[in-house]
């Protein structure tokens, strides 16, 4: 017997959403293919390389280990969430500025992991950029770029920009 | 994924309610980071998921009957950031800190974590040198069960039919107590343990007690409660390294876990001297 879908209402980058899934549906497969937001990628589907992860509730998660159905009721931001009206935001900025981006596949969670970071400390040590982003996985940079360009980004922030 | 319901009770009584039906094919949620996994891969095919987190009190993380009181939906995460009451749990504070990564803690729980039962659980370790206890709620009411005796093997644990995890208790230590935890990973970054090891020294209690981890199917805990006043390093390395039963896998030797225990063993007294230096 085919089991009921689950009603859920959440926002999405601050626009409401409702609707209904299927109780397999992962959050990332919804993401993707039921919002068609495809900024967001699978890397590994099992919560290791952080390809997938989103702010949900202001804490980033990977949303290959996370229901849809568990989103009910949640706040979730994606990567098309960072750019205002087709700006860049500092931070994504700072990537593009120090080559922090190279084939791009990593750069929607690493960014997700960094924007929920200065979120919460707009003034963080290394060592906490490093713990911040230590589950978001680049085969191509080396990571120094991408570290250096969170920690521009975060002075940025000080300065009164996000 | 697979087809299974899903069900998210809001009050106590009715995740009971669901819990006594007693369906084989049922299995809990709470940070779903070994569940999803675990379906995706098949090695489980439940048929219902029920979903613990719309229940108020299993989020409860408060200093309660003389100890932390962990409800079953507190993530990792909650742990090391609510210092105001885990800074006493020096322990648990280290290993939250350094199991999996920040995105995964911001979902796993540490009442999954040590239900899951897996071998390396980083919260085992610290649990067991303070003494922890599972709180368990289900049809024939509630019941506690240490920790180190509540996991009974490599994902096996004391569970009975129809009941839940609701909490975990873990002890208040002593005025002046240390405690501390140390991880051997592959990487820098998110791994599982290869070896974990705990250390917890309550001279007001008097206990002195060790736990070492992804080295056995059970918990470990050895209890040194005797050589409190003059703890000999080298002795509880060599206790520790005989007690365990390491295996060969991925992550590394059976050789190797051996040398590392010894070597974690040694650096938590060493941590614990200094920390005893400091105090005078």
């Amino acid at each position: 017997m085919k089991p009921t879908d689950i009603p859920i209402r959440l926002t999405v980058n601050g626009r409401p959403y409702e609707g209904s899934v299927h109780p397999g549906l992962t959050l990332l497969r919804f993401i993707r293919e039921t919002l068609a937001l495809t900024g967001t990628k699978e890397g590994c589907g099992i919560g290791e390389c952080g390809a997938c992860v989103v702010i949900l509730d202001g804490r980033p998660v990977n949303a290959c280990l996370v229901l849809a159905a568990e989103a009910d009721g949640c706040e979730l931001r994606t990567i098309e969430g960072e750019a205002r009206e087709g700006t860049l935001s500092p931070l994504q900025q700072a990537f593009v500025d120090q080559h922090a981006v190279q084939c791009g596949f990593c750069t929607p969670g690493m960014l997700m992991s960094a924007r929920a970071l200065l979120d919460r400390e707009p003034d963080p040590s290394d060592e906490a950029i490093r713990t911040a982003m230590g589950g978001n996985i680049c085969r191509c940079t080396g990571y120094a770029s991408i570290l250096g360009a969170v920690k521009t980004a975060a002075a940025h922030s000080r300065g009164g920009d996000r | 994924m697979d087809q299974f319901a899903y069900d998210k009770p809001r009050t106590m009584d009715a995740l009971k309610a669901r819990l006594s039906e007693a369906d084989p094919g049922l299995a809990i949620l709470a940070g779903g980071t070994d569940l999803l996994t675990q379906i995706r891969s098949r090695l489980r095919r439940p048929s219902l998921v029920l979903d613990l987190k719309g229940v108020p009190e299993l989020r409860a993380l408060e200093i309660r009957d003389g100890g932390l009181s962990i409800g079953a939906a507190v993530i990792v995460n909650r742990i090391v950031e609510e210092q105001a009451v885990t800074s006493p749990f020096a322990a648990l504070c280290q290993a939250a800190a350094e199991l999996a990564s920040y995105p995964i803690r911001n979902r796993a729980t540490v009442v999954g974590n040590v239900s899951n039962a897996s071998p390396c659980a980083d919260s085992v370790p610290p649990l067991c040198v303070f003494g922890a206890r599972v709180v368990l709620d289900g049809p024939a009411g509630c019941r506690e069960v240490p920790v180190h005796e509540f996991i009974v093997g490599n994902r096996e644990t004391r569970l009975g039919p129809g009941e839940i995890v609701t909490r975990i208790h873990v002890p208040t230590p002593g005025p002046g107590a240390f405690s501390g935890f140390l991880k051997r990973k592959r990487v820098s970054g998110h791994d599982l343990a290869l070896a974990n090891a705990a250390l917890l020294c309550d001279p007001t209690r008097g206990l002195l007690r060790l736990s070492v981890g992804s080295c056995t199917p059970r918990p470990t805990l050895l209890v040194l409660d005797h050589s409190l006043d003059r703890p000999d390093p080298d002795e509880a390395a060599a206790q520790a390294q005989t007690m365990i039963h390491p295996i060969n896998d991925v992550r590394a030797s059976v050789e190797y876990r051996r040398d590392m225990v010894g070597l974690m063993v040694r650096r938590l007294f060493e941590m614990l001297a200094k920390a005893r230096e400091c105090r005078h």
